[in-house]
């Protein structure tokens, strides 16, 4: 699927291997279809993910980076993915402070039998993405208010 | 313009100066495998300062008394804040004669980067003195932006740096580099006292090394490997959480229990100590001056982990996740928390 | 055409350099004085928490850290409609008079003091303070001592002496204990004492000095401008906090009020070949780098709170300024070297305030935060060492910064500073030699300020207009460019 003017979204996957990965492959066996533009990433847990290399992905020119976790509840070392959840809701603190739309990071929780809903979340995500435009880290500082407001600073 | 001679950035850096610590386009460079001067020795020194605010010239004089013995045993070349020796001295000494050139400052405009290179070419050792050699300092929040937009904001559209009127050209105001990078971006650096300034017992660290000939083989930081909360006096529960996030301002905190845990953000954790936990000692939170331990890596990621293990209440599960979030809303500036004295080394665009 | 470069310029605070032009027969054509550092903390303070300024903004001086810190602060009460306590304002005046005093003499010593206590001709490898201790052992070595003890109080109080933690808006983080408020008092002794050795060596070793003499009465270095600076009550100079007085190059009083509103009174000039900005006086308008009753031109610091002031606050600082107005037969003072003398009054008074605030009951009380109200905006005034300090803040909602700037002392100062180093290097060009310790001379001449060079690169941000000037070697403005 061509974007207006030719853009195409690179998207880092974190999918962690119990749940999310399995329904990632599970999208691919069933043959979904959906957009290619994500580079998967294996790790044995969300909670595995360490906010450097969300940074590091974005950095690099990763115009979106997407975490892959385990239903609240169902993470396979209990609670890796509550710290994942927690981790990310900082990280969107941050993010636009370094010049990059919060909405850049996406937290799923996707099981490994849902390969239907993985496949159309990412289609969402790149949606969504080519209407942001790649990636301008360390341009204008962006803050969110206190009210969700995302705004230029000066 | 690249300032680290093609040394990849490692993005969990500060292994205590391990690695690969090549010297990028300095002049011509002597490495000494030699331990710095003997007991005896009276070893010729250089401090310099390139983009500081002078706190660590003066910081010297934190040692007290002391000071008196160490300017004795030392033959001082070259110390614009103290003696009158001029560049063209400098210029005059030969290669590799300074034993050892401590510099402080970040790395700001090109005078800073040619002053760098300069005492590199001149010195046996170089020592990255105070934060703003080791990490970029607090002026290196200045990387957020480009020297455009500084040249813009604080004078207006169109400024260019120039020379004065009748100097035939001569004499320009030395330009901004586009971002105020730490000193390893432009020399090799053998030796790191951290600190913003460096404290007393981290100066009195180096000295007694340097003049008790016991220098330790470079590269090596005079700081504790370990965590600042390993020597402060405050108290910490093994069970500890942290249940609000406060702001200084907003509560008088108990003097004995761990700021962290009565919700107070401090970089305690992830930061060096060897100050002897002044800030916490004082009533406030540690901002992380003497930069990351080995372990921590980045200190503004480490410390975004850590509050993010911390921040729970007495279980974990869905119907917690809205009382998490409102504790997590309270970080104010992330930023500014995490990085105030290492924007430069970590998070600058490159 | 002959180019003489200072490269660097030493014993101050900052970069520096100086660039004398000399025609063929080797007199001066014009002197420049060219800062070249600048690093935009009005740009990185936005998007800062505002209780941290104190902290961030003190980085910009590591010799006049505290000036920052509590101007922030001040900033901050004013931001926040905060009302300081009273333990926690006597804390930090006391912290501050330590600071003056240290401040000052770390000049008189380690900076400025080398050429007045070994001479002007002394030999450059022992022109600091290594020829001071060699030339004064007993005295340096009380000196380090002293000023050590100094820094511990700033510690005790401050947290750390260089970039201290303590202060906060509506007050300070704690309140101080009995035990430490003793080791204050006990401290604040030896400060007095050192005070009354240094009006001593004064006396006898440096005023009576012809070298000396010469410079403090040279007609070049006496030129006029107006002066700023903050007083009490009773029109004896602050440090801490007060009302602005700006005083007329011919003494007459041209404002005293709000040290915030004062603000409107100023405008700045920008040249291209060096980083720090012009202040002037709107009233009078800029007229080039030159002095006199017409010129905006005005200065801060010790030599200019001496003149807004009609005394001083404590005894013994009194009978020097009686002595030193004597010498001078009445103020307006306008002697660029007076600047010593009047740091040397000025540390008296530091060392005297401290003792009499180390007694004050309620310096160990508890309540040290006033309650604050919904973040705003805010001006903080104080008088660092080196001369006027403004901190003006916009706070949004969150209490997050959206707006800083800083005026410094020193930009205040770098017209004056500029015209003193011409005017020395203009009085000692005569015979046409130049040599090390004439080169040294014209240092001697910024010298007198004590400037900080790392704080005057900060400024009003705005667009202002360029303009470039020459001047001829008689001192008139021979052309000027505009951008």
């Amino acid at each position: 699927m061509a974007s207006v003017n030719g853009f195409e979204p690179r998207i880092v996957a974190f999918l962690c291997r119990w749940c999310s990965y399995a329904g990632a492959d599970l999208a691919g066996t069933s043959r979904l279809k959906y957009p290619p533009n994500i580079i998967p990433i294996r790790v044995p847990c969300s909670g595995r993910v360490d906010p450097q290399w969300v940074l590091e992905a974005f950095e690099r020119g990763a115009d979106g980076v997407f975490i892959g976790g385990c239903h609240p509840g169902d993470c396979h070392y209990v609670s890796g993915n509550y710290k994942t959840r927690r981790r990310v809701v900082l990280l969107k603190k941050l993010l636009p402070q370094l010049g990059i739309e919060p909405e850049r990071l996406r937290l799923e929780w996707i099981s490994a039998t849902e390969g239907q809903r993985f496949a159309q979340v990412v289609t969402e995500f790149v949606r969504e993405l080519k209407e942001l435009g790649p990636i301008v880290a360390g341009g204008d500082a962006l803050r969110v208010t206190r009210d969700g407001q995302v705004q230029i600073e000066r | 313009m690249k300032m680290n001679g093609g040394r990849n950035v490692r993005p969990g850096g500060g292994k205590d100066m391990e690695g690969d610590m090549s010297s990028p386009t300095s002049l011509t460079e002597t490495r000494h495998s030699s331990p710095v001067p003997r007991r005896d020795a009276k070893p010729k020194l250089a401090v310099y300062w390139t983009g500081s605010c002078g706190g660590c010239d003066v910081s010297f004089l934190e040692v007290g008394e002391a000071i008196v013995e160490v300017l004795s045993r030392v033959e001082i070349v070259f110390w614009p804040a103290l003696v009158d020796a001029k560049r063209s001295d400098l210029e005059a000494l030969p290669p590799g004669s300074i034993d050892v050139a401590l510099i402080n400052g970040v790395i700001r405009t090109e005078e800073n980067a040619e002053m760098a290179k300069l005492l590199r070419a001149k010195s046996k050792y170089i020592v990255a003195y105070g934060a703003c050699a080791h990490l970029g300092g607090v002026p290196s929040l200045a990387d957020r932006w480009g020297k455009e937009e500084i040249f813009r904001e604080v004078f207006g559209k169109g400024f260019r740096p120039g020379p004065p009127p009748g100097a035939n050209g001569e004499a320009a105001l030395p330009d901004l580099l586009d971002a105020a990078v730490p000193l390893e971006d432009v020399v090799r650096v053998d030796y790191v006292v951290p600190g913003c300034p460096p404290p007393a017992p981290l100066i009195s660290r180096f000295f007694g090394a340097l003049l008790g000939g016991e220098m330790p083989e470079p590269p090596h930081v005079f700081a504790n490997v370990k965590a600042l909360c390993e020597e402060c006096q405050r108290v910490r529960h093994d069970d500890r959480r942290i249940e609000r996030i406060v702001r200084p301002h907003e509560v008088l905190p108990d003097p004995e229990t761990c700021l962290l845990e009565q919700g107070l953000i401090c970089m305690g954790p992830v930061t060096r100590g060897g100050c002897n936990a002044l800030c916490p000692a004082a009533g406030m939170p540690c901002t992380g001056c003497l930069g990351p331990t080995p372990e921590a890596g980045d200190p503004g990621t480490a410390m975004l982990s850590a509050l993010a293990s911390l921040v729970r209440f007495e279980d974990e599960g869905e119907e917690y996740f809205p009382k998490e979030d409102g504790v997590l809303e309270a970080l104010a500036d992330p930023l500014g928390t995490f990085y105030m004295y290492s924007f430069g080394r970590f998070r600058r665009k490159r | 055409m002959k180019k003489l470069f200072i490269d660097p310029i030493t014993r101050l605070e900052g970069h520096g350099r100086i660039l004398l032009i000399l025609d063929d027969d080797g007199k001066l054509k014009d002197a420049y004085l060219q800062i070249p550092e600048l690093k935009g903390f009005e740009l990185f303070c936005r998007g800062r928490r505002g209780e941290e300024m104190p902290q961030i903004t003190e980085r910009i001086c590591g010799v006049c850290p505290e000036a920052h810190h509590l101007a922030s602060a001040k900033c901050l009460d004013a931001c926040y409609g905060a009302e300081v306590p009273g333990p926690a304002r006597i804390q930090r005046e006391l912290f501050y008079n330590v600071y003056i005093f240290s401040d000052h003499l770390l000049h008189l010593i380690f900076l400025g003091g080398p050429d007045l206590l070994l001479g002007a001709d002394a030999e450059k490898a022992k022109r600091n303070i290594l020829g001071v201790l060699e030339a004064y052992p007993e005295f340096g070595k009380k000196v380090v001592r002293v000023r050590a003890g100094a820094q511990k109080i700033l510690e005790m109080i401050g947290g750390k002496a260089i970039h201290p933690v303590f202060a906060l808006p509506g007050g300070v983080a704690k309140p101080l204990s009995e035990e430490d408020r003793a080791a204050v008092e006990e401290k604040a002794k030896a400060m007095v004492e050192l005070a009354q050795d240094l009006v001593e060596l004064f006396h006898e070793k440096i005023l009576p000095d012809p070298s000396f003499q010469g410079f403090l009465l040279a007609e070049e270095l006496n030129f006029p401008t107006h002066y700023m600076g903050l007083v009490d009550e009773e029109m004896a100079p602050n440090f801490y906090d007060g009302a602005l007085r700006i005083v007329s190059a011919e003494g007459k009083e041209i404002y005293h009020g709000s040290a915030a509103d004062a603000l409107e009174l100023l405008d700045e000039h920008v040249e291209t070949w060096t980083y720090v900005k012009f202040p002037y006086l709107k009233e009078f308008g800029w007229m080039g780098l030159e002095p006199g009753p017409n010129s905006g031109i005005y200065r801060v610091g010790p030599l200019a709170r001496l003149n807004v002031a009609e005394r001083m606050a404590t005894p013994m600082a009194q009978e020097e300024y009686e002595r030193y107005l004597d010498f001078f037969e009445g103020k307006p003072v306008h002697s660029t070297f007076a600047y010593h003398w009047a740091r040397l009054v000025e540390l008296v008074q530091a060392a005297e305030a401290v003792m009499a605030l180390s007694r004050e009951p309620a310096l160990t009380g508890e309540d040290v935060r006033g309650k604050l109200g919904e973040p705003g905006e805010g001006v903080g005034v104080i008088e660092a060492a080196r001369g006027t300090l403004f901190h003006h803040y916009v706070l949004d909602t969150d209490g997050i910064v959206t707006y800083a700037n800083m005026i410094v002392a020193t930009t205040h100062n770098a017209a004056g500073i500029g015209l003193s180093v011409k005017a020395m290097a203009k009085h000692l060009a005569e015979d046409g030699v130049w040599d090390e310790t004439l080169l040294n001379r014209v240092e001697m001449a910024f010298r007198a300020y004590d400037p900080c060079l790392a704080c005057a690169t900060h400024f009003l941000p705005g667009e202002m207009p360029l303009s470039v000037e020459i001047y001829g070697s008689d001192g008139k403005l021979k052309k000027r460019i505009m951008r």
